[in-house]
């Protein structure tokens, strides 16, 4: 017996592997319809936008990158969606080389994004309700930058000058914002410095499940607002914002992925156990 | 997406994915042209950033931004070996200026801040937030005597360092939690597209055969 | 090394020293003229950033062009990356990302490719559970216990067996991690305070050519 549980804990990874594999996929072909409860967080960020004047200023940072689109962009496109049906003026920028590519997805449509956001279905009009600025460069120090001086690029990201765009007139530095969203898999104590110890202007994060911890701690200290973490986060928000969209279609996956994780640790700790309590190493 | 860019997505997928079974020249490929492409990426960016902030203006009269050109200049000539040197005056500007503001944010946002929000009174409107600000601050202040406390605490002030490593232990815990979720989020939304494109699905049976193949020969050394 | 390498080296970190310096004291500062002077140095340090990427592109072809030459390891994925580079690069330089190439090859091939990087760690996590994740002592079953229920919280599946584990789960992030990282993050905050106050007096200098520590 003990021979037997010994060759399971020492069985090749690749079995685990392709086990694994086989058991995610299976909401692939059958979806199970697992039930979403939207979290704290997530109505903590609806009733926020929810309840923001009209002609409030919404900075989003488009920061998302391609590894982590799964979950950013799908929580990128829910918040775009919810901030556009409102009366609101959105500004959209990004401080990572891959933002302009993901902000043109979401109005594509694209294989982490879903299908096409339309603007003009909400009401609104490029210029006076929503402008995207483009990419700049630089980390830190654009974020200081930018919150000093939000006219710095001069043009839009399709090289219209700002002087031509009425919504910039809402934004000329931090102090014009209501609240800032930003979907980054980084560099999140440096927004919160530059924007919200600088300028108070309440934060909300958009984050992959690998950053989330860090976040608590600010939450907790009310140095940000709020935060959606990973799919999770987008497919909840999905939810209450009832536009069921790519994220809540993931979840079934998510959901039996994790439950995966746990059977691994809870057999690996049995066999692990077992061999001890019958003398083995 | 057409026929080719399914096919494409389940090779260079499946490629990156072949790392699992073993390390191969087709994992090497994909990876490699991967950082291939980030690189170019970032600098075509940056130079449409450039061109928007600085040329632009600089064509019009604004000549204080031709100092930015002048100093990037070095980063071209830090190829050759007499004017390498040179790299370091804009390098040092970029360190200053990163330095100087970083350091302000991490003092305010990460260390004020931060212990600001630990520092709450201990009574609170209800018996469960109470007990949640006594267990932050125990927390908050035993983790910090784990770390900054480089000398062996013995006698009856070890518990505090202790407690703090617990603390840590569970933080520790929700992260690998978070961070699981997080790599099964990136790959449903892989696993998605790989199971609902044709293409992609002939790629998984190609991977199969190839890999039914290998272990066979594997077996008949 | 060059015979003037010395006098820049003692340039740059004087040049470091009153920049980084300036922007420590600019914060506590309102006066116009200084804080448009900040405003105007981050700007072109913005734009400066951006343009860096040069010297990493430079390097990568260098480094890749003798492993060619040389027939080293890996040799032929050192071919793919060059093109790789420079073929977006150029396009992407003279017309733009949105070159109907440079975009292809983004939506194609860099963005499952991105995402099959993310998504293998899912693997590496599973057998990781399985095989190091044992309750060995103490904080071993801390960390496991813990892990495990905020798994099960994270998974909103798991309210069907019992409806307190997204409740328990949220308590576990909302106090214990939020004050685990909490310690771990004023002491990373410190560190680097330190290790930029290092920088900034001139005793850290490998960002300048890797040479010189005291």
């Amino acid at each position: 017996m003990i021979m037997s549980i010994k060759k399971l804990m020492e069985i090749d990874s690749r079995y685990l592997y392709l086990v694994m594999l086989i058991l995610v996929s299976i909401p692939i072909i059958q979806p199970l319809g697992l039930p979403i409860r939207p979290s704290d967080y997530a109505i903590k960020v609806y009733n926020f936008i929810e309840s923001l004047p009209p002609e409030s200023v919404v900075v989003i940072d488009a920061a998302q990158t391609a590894g982590y689109g799964a979950e950013l962009q799908t929580q990128y496109v829910v918040i775009l969606k919810h901030v556009l049906k409102k009366d609101l003026k959105l500004i959209i920028v990004s401080f990572s080389a891959e933002g302009p590519m993901l902000v043109d997805m979401a109005y594509e449509g694209g294989i982490i994004s879903g299908k096409p956001v339309d603007p003009a279905k909400y009401g609104d009009v490029y210029g006076e309700d929503y402008v995207y600025l483009g990419y700049i460069p630089g980390g830190e120090t654009a974020f200081v930058s930018f919150a000093r001086d939000c006219w710095m690029t001069k043009t839009d990201a399709s090289g219209t000058p700002l002087e031509e765009l009425p919504i910039m007139q809402y934004c000329k530095t931090a102090e014009d914002w209501n609240v800032i969203i930003a979907f980054t898999g980084g560099n999140h104590e440096q927004r919160i410095a530059q924007w919200y110890n600088a300028y108070l202007v309440p934060l909300i994060f958009g984050v992959p499940g690998v950053s989330a911890p860090r976040m608590y701690s600010y939450m907790a200290s009310g140095q940000v607002y709020s935060m959606l973490s990973s799919l999770i986060g987008a497919a909840e928000y999905e939810i209450l914002t009832n536009e069921i969209g790519l994220a809540a279609a993931l979840m079934d996956v998510l959901n039996l992925g994790q439950l995966c994780v746990v059977a691994a640790v809870i057999i690996g700790n049995l066999g692990y156990i077992v061999t001890r309590i019958r003398g083995g190493k | 997406m057409g026929a080719i860019e399914n096919l494409l997505f389940g090779i260079f997928t499946l490629a990156i994915w072949s790392l699992v079974y073993r390390e191969n020249i087709v994992y090497r490929i994909a990876e490699y042209f991967y950082t291939g492409f980030a690189a170019a990426l970032i600098l075509v960016q940056g130079w449409e950033s450039a061109k928007k902030i600085a040329l632009a203006p600089l064509l019009k009269g604004e000549y204080i931004w031709g100092l930015v050109f002048i100093l990037a200049i070095p980063f071209i000539l830090f190829f050759y070996k007499r004017t390498r040197p040179l790299y370091m005056i804009p390098t040092a500007l970029l360190v200053g200026i990163g330095t100087g503001i970083g350091m302000r944010g991490a003092i305010h946002t990460q260390i004020i801040g931060q212990l600001a929000g630990s520092m709450r009174p201990l009574i609170q409107a209800t018996p469960l937030d109470t007990l949640n600000t006594i267990l932050i601050t125990i927390g908050t202040f035993g983790a910090l005597s784990y770390f900054l406390f480089t000398t062996n605490i013995r006698g009856p002030l070890k518990v505090i360092p202790r407690i703090g490593r617990i603390f840590i232990m569970a933080g520790l815990g929700g992260a690998f939690a978070n961070t699981g979720m997080g790599r099964f989020a990136n790959m449903s939304g892989v696993l998605l597209n790989l199971w609902n494109k044709t293409e992609a699905i002939y790629v998984i049976a190609g991977a199969l055969i190839v890999i039914a193949i290998d272990v066979l020969r594997q077996r008949m050394k | 090394m060059s015979s003037y390498e010395g006098e820049i080296r003692s340039i740059a970190i004087i040049i470091t020293a009153i920049v980084g310096f300036f922007f420590l004291i600019e914060y506590f500062i309102v006066w116009t003229p200084v804080n448009k002077t900040a405003s105007n140095i981050t700007a072109y340090g913005t734009v400066l950033l951006g343009l860096a990427g040069i010297v990493g592109i430079g390097n990568l072809t260098r480094f890749h062009l003798k492993n060619i030459f040389r027939q080293g390891k890996n040799w032929i994925p050192s071919i793919i990356l060059l093109i790789s580079l420079w073929l977006p690069l150029v396009l992407g330089l003279l017309y733009t990302r949105n070159h109907f190439i440079f975009s292809y090859i983004y939506n194609s091939i860099y963005l499952p490719t991105s995402q099959a990087f993310f998504a293998i760690l899912a693997f590496y996590i599973v057998s990781g559970a399985y095989r190091a994740f044992k309750a060995r002592n103490l904080d071993a079953a801390v960390l496991l216990i813990a892990g495990i229920l905020v798994f099960m919280s994270n998974s909103p599946a798991t309210g069907i067996l019992w409806p307190g584990f997204q409740p328990l789960g949220k308590w576990i992030q909302d106090v214990f991690t939020a004050a685990g990282l909490r310690g771990i993050t004023i002491g990373i905050a410190i560190g680097s305070v330190v290790t930029s106050l290092r920088v900034l007096t001139g005793r850290e200098r490998r960002h300048l050519a890797g040479r010189g520590v005291e």
